[in-house]
């Protein structure tokens, strides 16, 4: 094979034509064919680039897909997200490590499988999940693990596996497909939609005319930050430059979110009339979809769609797919990623309107912003405003998941109270709602009254309820180390501040967490929260901030009061035994 | 004239460099020695305390025994506990050990250095001498720290506002360029 290497890079580079702007693709046809990236292959791909091997390590070691050991020809990536540990992941990853013999993280020698933990893949509603070799297997038990296991043993492909149940049992799932995509509630967004009229109604409008009805709409992002739409527009259009681009980012990583996954499967169309209105709107002639890489098995639908798309229209998109980082999904780190580095978030000012992909000026926005933006242009502005509250107009999609009867995606206007919320969804003894994943905020059930906008609780999209059997500090916990994990490792206070934040959450649950542990703990979270680079840092401090506001007696039941004279009982012993035991055997401690 | 605020200063594991930058305001000394008198501190060679104080600033984190028992005796008879610099607040560069085990970091020192005499090699060791903790602790994971001032050493206009508004009460906010260090 090592014969093989050196030609396959070199047809490689000459089919990208050496743009080191794709070197994330070139990283995963090298994966795809090698099963992982070598030291050799790194050497290789480094001269051929004409870039030096660390530079090229330094971007190939960020992404979590990327192995550079044998990782195994099959790779099973098990959704370890708070949602999936509480449908039973457990078993499931147990069910896997007996029948492979191995554990979490590591290669089966014998079969060349290997088992790997993944924060969420975008199934919370229909989990425990698994992507093998990138393709979705939904509704894990420990049956169906074990079942799977045995084939994948016998060197069958995980393709011929999808939708099978298990040996004995010739039912299969729902038309033989993994993912399904329950749609609860339909309104402005998801109601029929007549295909191109969005596109052919702004195609008749000036530029000027499209940000206006969008600036009526009053249509904010969807991403989760709910910057002014047309207000982004706006000044990447004032920006004189060349070329301007227009990327939709579908990194849609916030653990508990999957709404943008019905719409790239569903509702492909939409987004790239969306893309191409908002092309026309900024005067781009080119977008980008950059698509995380746990939806992988969404390109050959979208691929198909993006064909037909091209016929009709001149406006051109290509999607890249990412390689597994949260932070990605920040637009600047995003911009990075696209640009073949590093996915760490860039320094604002400048922004990306002002200088986003290859220093162009360009509109980044979610994959349902754009959506939105089509039926819009369809319907009308004022169609749109009518929904909504006074700051955050219109409707928008949720990721319903946790302990409730009606998992999937629910499209409500804004405003929504929470007890609507949980009677629609039918939750079942809830106690806690954590609206907009880990970054997001954790709310007590009992706050009925409370709305999601902008004005009240904002929100990327997810919303996961957890009953009273569920154990909340776990639940922070994981947050946490989701953080500790996903931290691009660029800045310092987030860095090392999530990890003290972990360590807390540990103490706390362990019971040996002081008072004055938690006083310090807050001062760290004002610290990460106010000079972190990006927004994972500047939201990373809300599984704990957040719960304290709601369940202030789940920290102050279990703290440790802390002596009144201000000695702490600092062990002297413990710390001074490592000292005593030199010399226990030889006075001079030789 | 209100009495005049006692304070005590001590150095544990630390270069001196921060009670060297106390010094260093210099003619203010004259001034700060009109509101205040101090008790034990290398400044007035008192060892042990003869009154309570109402502030203590500490230089430096713990790495023995004694450094413990001291601080302990600071948080004792001081109202005020303030750490001054980097190595009472985060162990500073004493801390650099804390990822050598001890033996071998006693090793490389006392019998592996070249100035080492053959056959009369050893690791001081004597129950006078205190004993050496597994790593250094910052002062506050020992007692409780009521202020900390920043700085590897935190130059003299810090230690000046800052024990001036511990003295008058008053909170003058220090200029950002005075904690910035790099």
């Amino acid at each position: 094979m090592d014969t093989f290497l050196p030609s396959f890079i070199e047809k490689l580079v000459i089919q990208y034509q050496g743009d080191k702007c794709t070197l994330l693709n070139m990283l995963w046809d090298i994966q795809k064919h090698f099963d992982y990236v070598s030291e050799e292959a790194v050497a290789h791909l480094a001269r051929n680039l004409n870039i030096s091997q660390i530079d090229l390590q330094d971007t190939l070691t960020f992404y979590h897909f990327f192995h550079t050991r044998p990782a195994g020809k099959v790779k099973i990536y098990l959704d370890t997200s708070v949602t999936a540990v509480h449908q039973g992941q457990a078993q499931v990853q147990a069910a896997f490590e007996k029948e492979l013999g191995i554990v979490l993280g590591e290669v089966s020698k014998d079969y060349d499988i290997g088992l790997y933990a993944t924060p969420c893949i975008g199934l919370s509603d229909q989990g425990p999940a698994c992507l093998i070799n990138f393709l979705p297997f939904t509704q894990m038990t420990a049956k169906r693990a074990v079942f799977i296991a045995r084939q994948l043993k016998k060197g069958i492909s995980p393709q011929k596996l999808l939708g099978c149940l298990g040996r004995k049992s010739k039912k299969r799932l729902r038309q033989g497909q993994e993912v399904t995509n329950l749609i609860q509630r339909k309104d402005f967004l998801l109601n029929d939609r007549v295909a191109g009229a969005g596109l052919k109604k702004a195609m008749q409008k000036t530029p000027e005319d499209i940000i206006n009805n969008i600036k009526i709409s009053g249509l904010r992002g969807r991403g989760g930050a709910g910057f002014p739409t047309w207000k982004k527009w706006e000044l990447c259009r004032n920006t004189e430059s060349d070329t301007h681009y227009v990327i939709c980012n579908a990194d849609e990583g916030e653990p508990g979110t999957f709404k943008d996954r019905l719409l790239l499967t569903k509702h492909a169309p939409m987004l790239f009339e969306g893309m191409a209105i908002t092309g026309r709107a900024i005067g781009a002639q080119e977008g980008i979809i950059y698509l995380r890489a746990e939806y992988q098995y969404l390109l050959p639908r979208l691929s198909r769609a993006l064909t037909i798309f091209h016929k009709k229209y001149l406006f051109r998109i290509r999607i890249q797919i990412g390689a597994g980082a949260y932070v990605c999904g920040e637009e600047t780190a995003l911009l990075e990623s696209l640009e073949g580095k590093r996915g760490e978030p860039r320094i604002r000012p400048p922004f990306p309107v002002e200088s986003g992909y290859k220093g162009r000026p360009t509109v980044i926005n979610n994959v349902e912003t754009f959506c939105t933006v089509t039926r819009i242009m369809e319907k009308g502005p004022k169609k749109f405003c009518d929904k909504g509250t006074e700051q955050s107009s219109g409707t928008r999609l949720f990721s319903l998941s946790g302990d409730i009867l009606k998992p999937g995606i629910y499209e409500w206007p804004f405003g929504i109270t929470i007890s609507q919320i949980l009677t629609e969804v039918r939750a079942r003894d809830a106690l806690a709602l954590q609206i907009g994943g880990p970054s997001g905020t954790l709310i007590s059930a009992h706050e009925k009254e409370r709305k999601i906008c902008f004005e009240d609780l904002a929100t990327g999209g997810a919303i996961t309820v957890f009953s009273k059997k569920r154990d909340l500090l776990q639940i922070i916990q994981k947050h946490m180390e989701f953080f500790v994990n996903e931290s691009c490792g660029c800045c310092s206070p987030c860095r090392a501040g999530n990890v003290m934040l972990l360590e807390f959450v540990q103490m706390l649950k362990d019971r040996k967490a002081h008072a004055r542990n938690l006083k310090n703990v807050l001062q760290w979270c004002r610290i990460i929260t106010q000079t972190s680079r990006c927004g994972l840092g500047q939201t990373s401090s809300n599984p704990i901030l957040t719960a304290l506001k709601s369940f202030p007696e789940l920290f102050h039941n279990f703290l440790i009061p802390d002596p009144k004279d201000g000695v702490w009982n600092f062990d002297l012993k413990m710390a001074t035994g490592k000292y005593d035991q030199i010399f226990e055997k030889n006075e001079h401690g030789i | 004239m209100p009495p005049k605020r006692v304070i005590g200063t001590i150095s544990l594991a630390g270069c001196f460099g921060c009670h060297m930058s106390i010094l260093d305001i210099d003619l203010k000394f004259l001034e700060l020695i009109e509101l205040v008198e101090f008790n034990r501190s290398p400044l007035t060679d008192i060892k042990t305390f003869t009154k309570h104080c109402d502030i203590g600033i500490i230089e430096g984190g713990c790495c023995n025994d004694e450094n413990v028992h001291t601080l302990i005796s600071f948080r004792k008879n001081c109202d005020i506990l303030v750490s001054l610099g980097e190595c009472a607040i985060m162990g500073g560069l004493p801390a650099l050990r804390n990822k050598i085990d001890l033996y071998d970091c006693l090793k490389e020192a006392y019998l592996n250095v070249p100035s080492s005499v053959p056959g009369n090699q050893m690791i001081p060791h004597h129950p006078d001498l205190p004993k050496i903790l597994d790593r250094i602790y910052p002062c506050h994971e020992i007692v409780k720290i009521d202020h900390f001032i920043p700085g590897c050493p935190p130059c003299d206009e810090i230690i000046w506002k800052s024990l001036t508004n511990l003295i008058t009460g008053k909170s003058e906010t220090i200029p950002y360029p005075f904690l910035k260090y790099d």
